[in-house]
């Protein structure tokens, strides 16, 4: 077997080993804490492939989009305004480094006194809390342009507009890609706690109001899909960044 | 000098401010240029060859005198005027094919799209890279990127070229080679082309005329015609004794010009 097969036999295999090792070890135990494989495996279905997930998966996942939409918009326009100006961006730096450094959740009876618990509320924290990465990278990524690219397209008449569409932007981008990438994962750890902490629906509240209800299988069952719509996410992103991408991976690597 | 002067250079001066003080990187630089001429500016390292060539394609603005182009005054890079830079890495699109590196400067100029894709295909098979269209930049060696800088330059179709000690750094098998490909486009396509360099030879083997600038703060300290045959060849245009004569010419000029340099600043010390 050549090597990448027996790593990919080993990635599948390792989470089967883990699962049966679950199966087995919570279905002699009968703990309540840790309900058997197939207890959850079932409610898992039933939940997520009935209304159930209109009810609570969605308005999560619509949540995630629009405040990940948001933020990256934000934070892409306003890193390109505050990397190419120096001055702006020394005179909001405090500001901004303030900000960062606040915990965003602390940020939600806030979002609850100005925006009610709907949905307004949890976009707010999730792009107050995960714009950083996006927004600091794409500072860094347009601070780290190369100045003789740009004096390249200056000699050639390119003007300022098209200097930062086709060199500022393409070549900041894999800067910004790296931040979108650790915002995407700090949003939906902020999308899960807005949930808990005020809300009616949504996967954050489901998980909450099933260990209330003492419906641990239902619970797992949302921890479950949590950590599927996570992996997902992620690995659509590797992908993504794998082809746009491809001249930055490759151009580092040693010459042909 | 034969032909009206293309570009005309007077009395230019160019100083940096920066927070440790001033650097005065030219002094007092004045030449013509006629159309379709090829012109060397040679001088040593950190003399001010970079700085003067900025100035003339209006990317950097002179502290005193003026860079006129068909009597017009440079003041910001003219549309007729292409840069071919000395870091061939840093002046390529890592992210754009070849041949979009090339049709890049004519998007912006408002070439049509089928004029560019012609330019592209063009300028590519005249410097010997036809087959490199769909390649990045990072797949070719160093003077194939020089190449395709140089590709870019003509698709740009300019009166005038500017070239900034563009062979530099490739090895000199490839720098004769891009030398005489040099000359060929240049006797193909008739522009007018100012060549900055350090090395001596290549000036003179390339030039109608050579100007050899001195030390930092520079000015032009002669203007050597060369009046060898055309077209050159890398073996028998260097066993000319009047190729052997040029370059001691020069190289004097440049050694002269460092001892007296230096003698001034013994006696200003003293
Ligand atoms: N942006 C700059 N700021 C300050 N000094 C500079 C700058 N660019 C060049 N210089 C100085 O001007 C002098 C001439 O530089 P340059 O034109 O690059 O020389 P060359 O191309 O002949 O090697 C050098 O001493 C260099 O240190
Ligand atoms: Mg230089």
């Amino acid at each position: 077997m050549t090597r990448r097969g027996l790593l990919l036999a080993l990635e599948i295999a390792v989470p089967l080993i883990l699962l049966a090792m679950y199966a087995a070890w919570a279905g002699a135990k009968e703990s309540f804490y840790f309900p058997p494989l197939d207890g959850i495996g079932e409610r898992f279905v039933e939940l997520w492939l009935s209304d159930r997930f209109v009810q609570d998966a969605l308005p999560s996942l619509r949540r995630l989009a629009i405040g990940y939409v948001l933020l990256v918009v934000l934070g892409v326009s306003i890193g390109l305004v505050l990397g190419a100006f120096r001055l702006v961006q020394q005179a909001v730096q405090p500001f901004a480094e303030f900000l960062r450094a606040l915990p965003a959740v602390a940020l939600i009876p806030f979002g609850m006194l100005v925006f009610g618990v709907g949905d307004t509320m949890k976009i707010f924290i999730i792009v107050i809390g995960a714009i950083w990465p996006v927004l600091l990278n794409t500072i860094d990524g347009v601070r780290g342009v190369d100045p003789e690219m740009l004096e390249m397209a200056r000699a050639y008449n390119v003007g300022r507009w098209g200097r930062i569409r086709e060199i500022v932007v393409p070549a900041a981008l894999p800067r910004v890609v790296t931040g979108m990438r650790t915002s995407l994962s700090i949003a939906i750890i902020l999308m899960v706690v807005s949930e808990m902490v005020a809300s009616r629906n949504g996967l954050g509240y489901f998980v909450l109001e099933s260990q209330r209800r003492f419906a641990i299988s239902d619970m797992w069952a949302g921890i479950v899909l949590l950590g599927i719509i996570g992996y997902v996410a992620n690995f659509l992103f590797v992908r993504a960044e794998r082809s746009v991408l491809r001249w930055h991976r490759e151009s580092k690597g040693p010459a042909r | 000098m034969s032909g009206r002067a293309m570009l005309e250079v007077t009395s230019l001066a160019k100083s940096y401010q920066s927070r440790n003080g001033t650097t005065d990187a030219i002094a007092d630089v004045s030449f013509r240029v006629a159309s379709g001429e090829f012109v060397c500016v040679v001088g040593p390292s950190g003399c001010g060859k970079t700085t003067l060539l900025k100035c003339l394609a209006g990317l950097l603005s002179p502290t005193a005198g003026e860079v006129q182009l068909n009597g017009e005054p440079v003041r910001r890079p003219p549309p007729n005027m292409a840069f071919v830079f000395q870091d061939y890495s840093n002046s390529m699109l890592p992210w754009l094919r070849v041949e979009n590196n090339i049709t890049f400067p004519l998007r912006h100029k408002g070439v049509s799209a089928d004029r560019r894709a012609a330019l592209a295909e063009e300028t590519l098979r005249v410097v010997g890279l036809g087959e490199f269209a769909r390649h990045y930049p990072w797949q070719l060696s160093g003077g194939m990127q020089q190449r395709v800088a140089i590709a870019r330059a003509l698709a740009y179709e300019p009166e005038i070229l500017l070239m900034d000690e563009p062979f530099a750094s490739v090895d000199a098998q490839t720098r004769s080679d891009l030398e005489d490909l040099l000359l060929d486009v240049w006797a193909r396509y008739g522009v007018t082309t100012v060549f900055v360099t350090h090395d001596i030879d290549e000036s003179v083997y390339l030039a109608d005329r050579v100007f050899v600038l001195n030390d930092r703060p520079s000015t032009v300290q002669m203007e050597v015609p060369v009046e060898l045959p055309r077209p050159r060849d890398q073996i028998t245009t260097k066993e000319l004794t009047e190729f052997t004569k040029l370059r001691t010419e020069v190289m004097r000029t440049i050694k002269h010009a460092r001892r007296s340099r230096s003698d001034e600043e013994r006696m200003g010390q003293a």
